[in-house]
């Protein structure tokens, strides 16, 4: 795999893990601090925009397989 | 500041985001009911599909615990439930994704790259510079 397709792979996979973590981190902060919202809404945010882009990724490449096979 | 005062100042956020979530995570459903022989046939593309439903479903359920009317250390440990399970679900394809050697997912190709029969056609020729 080329380190460019491997960041790619990256930043699709490892921004879904670090959101993931974010809100485990928030979760901790809740505990004691108001400062757990502020990376609630970071994780949250982060975490829309990737999956909007998975999505329609995952769409585009689905639909390309089902046309080369038509 | 009291937590619910805290957590009422985000109640609309959380509503509009956990309100996204849910109506993009139908609207996968759908698109990717519609191709479900591709969907089975390619590991790759069921790991995407995975991740990309776990992170909608991470945020459905960041949105619900927050608009929850609950104390401070209930919501904590949601939170950090939640986060854990959405790590443990995706983790397997962040492995698999890493160690995989080819690759078969087209990762949203530039429509410059675009080959004829992978469902994006080639621009032609600028009529306007065309010559008789």
């Amino acid at each position: 795999m080329r380190p460019r397709d491997r960041a790619r792979l990256l930043l699709r996979f490892g921004l879904s893990a670090a959101s993931y973590l974010a809100v485990t981190v928030a979760g901790v902060l809740l505990f004691s601090s108001s400062q757990a919202f502020t990376w609630l809404v970071v994780a949250t945010v982060v975490l829309l925009l990737v999956s909007l882009r998975n999505t329609w990724d995952l769409l585009v490449t689905v639909g390309d397989v089902t046309l080369a096979r038509d | 500041m009291s937590f619910q005062t805290a957590v009422g100042g985000w109640h609309d956020f959380y509503i509009l985001a956990g309100t996204a979530a849910a109506t993009l995570v139908g609207l996968l459903f759908v698109g990717l009911s519609l191709h479900l022989r591709v969907v089975i046939a390619s590991s790759e593309v069921r790991s995407l599909a995975r991740v990309t439903l776990a992170n909608f479903g991470a945020i459905l359920f960041v949105a619900l615990f927050m608009v929850i009317p609950q104390d401070r250390s209930t919501a904590a440990v949601e939170l950090i439930a939640s986060g854990l399970a959405s790590l443990i679900i995706t983790t397997p394809s962040l492995a698999a994704a890493l160690q995989s050697q080819d690759r078969t997912l087209q990762m949203r190709p530039r429509d410059r790259d675009a080959k004829p029969g992978r469902g994006i056609a080639k621009p032609g020729p600028d009529p306007a510079n065309a010559t008789a």
